[in-house]
């Protein structure tokens, strides 16, 4: 006999023991509703069960301490620059100092936290990931979407401080602070989709240190890229950079479902 | 909210368990022990999937349990209904599969008795789906080679 048949006699099989129901059900069922606990108490099952709203609060839970703690250096850094460091390590003019610093800074809080968003879909995640509710997609997602708003929220609360501070307009530190970091992780965006684990953390820290040093040489006398007169570069960069990030994170969407296929 | 939650799953629970016993009077005490537990430990439950699939979960634990006490005499109870050549047929089947090794018996009746997908089974043996496929896949294999009689090892 073929599996063929198997399977045929198999369902013939479920079909009848559809029919085959407890005899004192009715019964039963009471014995266990006088045993059980009170109605209102079973509300819990809904709540634990997980809506959406409980599903992104526990993905932000999950990037928890880690973030919290590289999110609470990178402040002490950023505002220890701020106040003390930016002249003494330009030894030149600290308003651009502070641009300068601001644009360095900036892309450093995204590579700090990159790690908790692409351990989700190594490898030896992927089966407990599968087994959940949500999709990996979903997963990564959300966590990508949280650590966007947290940053940002950051990057304008330190900037909204700092302006008090400085000779700088807000719309320039938002400007110089912001673009590295958007076109940061549009390139992390890029680079997600073909490596995982150490390899990816490498070539973040190596997009780090090219986006340092470009910025380092941009603050030179020969380019003097935060000069006004570069400005609406600096937000044309910007633009480009939402919009490939925007098309980056497309791809990795699609590149995620295909780990799901693999699984 | 409790006792619809019973109420629509009781039959299927109780099926399940009747799959892996053969007397219908032990798949009720093992069903009614599975909703006891289920409304003991809900509160402890952490799970994110299907609230089902963790009911299922605790039916194969107390089916385990029971196979561990105490292995009962291999005698299939049919149903009054259920005579004839189709019916016997249908037996056999059924007792094939309670033959099979115990991952691949669960594996297949929670796929063809039960009519669940491949990660749903994954979720409630704690395994991957294509792990659950395999082992439906191979439960398939052994029943035809039971068939066959090619298939010797029974389940103990």
């Amino acid at each position: 006999m073929g599996q063929k048949e198997i399977e045929k006699k198999l369902k013939q099989y479920a079909a009848v023991s559809e029919k085959i129901v407890p005899e004192n059900r009715e019964c039963r069922i009471r014995e266990l509703l006088q045993t059980s606990v009170e109605d209102s108490d079973m509300s819990g099952l809904v709540r634990i069960r997980g809506t959406l709203w409980n599903f992104v609060w526990d993905q932000i839970g999950y990037l928890g301490r880690y973030c919290l703690l590289w999110q609470a250096l990178w402040i002490l850094v950023f505002w220890y620059m701020m106040r003390y460091g930016v002249s003494d390590f330009w030894g030149r003019d600290s308003g651009n100092g502070i641009l300068v610093t601001v644009s360095i800074l900036t892309p450093l809080l995204v590579l700090l936290t990159v790690e908790q968003v692409t351990k989700v879909y190594q490898r030896s995640m992927l089966e407990i990931e599968y087994a959940t509710k949500y999709s990996l997609r979903s997963v990564v997602m959300i966590r990508m979407l949280a650590l966007c708003v947290v940053h940002s929220m950051i990057l304008v609360i330190c900037i909204l401080c700092l302006h008090s501070r400085t000779e700088a307009e807000p719309e320039q530190l938002l400007v110089y602070g912001f673009t590295p970091m958007i076109v940061v992780t549009a390139i992390l965006f890029g680079l997600m989709q073909h490596f995982q684990g150490e390899t990816l953390r490498s070539a973040a820290v190596g997009l780090y240190a090219l986006m340092t040093g470009l910025m380092t040489i941009g603050n030179t006398e020969y380019l003097e890229w935060y000069q006004p007169v570069y400005f609406r570069v600096w937000c044309m960069v910007c633009g480009i950079g939402i919009v490939s990030g925007a098309c980056q994170l497309v791809y990795l969407n699609r590149k995620l479902s295909s780990y799901e296929s693999i699984v | 909210m409790l006792e619809k939650f019973i109420r629509k799953y009781y039959d299927e629970i109780f099926r399940y368990c009747y799959h892996h016993v053969e007397s219908r009077v032990t798949a009720e005490d093992l069903c009614q022990d599975t909703f006891v537990s289920f409304i003991e430990h809900y509160q402890e439950y952490r799970h994110m999937g299907k609230i089902k699939n963790y009911l299922y979960t605790i039916a194969g634990n107390k089916c385990r349990d029971y196979y561990r006490k105490k292995r009962p005499l291999f005698m299939a109870e049919v149903p009054e209904q259920e005579a004839g050549q189709e019916m016997e047929e249908t037996v056999v089947i059924r007792q094939m599969v309670m033959s099979l090794p115990e991952e691949f018996g669960e594996a297949v009746i929670l796929r063809y008795f039960q009519n669940m997908r491949y990660g749903e089974i994954g979720s409630i043996l704690g395994i991957s789906t294509s792990l659950a496929k395999y082992r439906v896949k191979k439960g398939l294999e052994l029943l035809a080679a039971m068939e066959g009689g090619t298939y010797g090892t029974k389940r103990n």
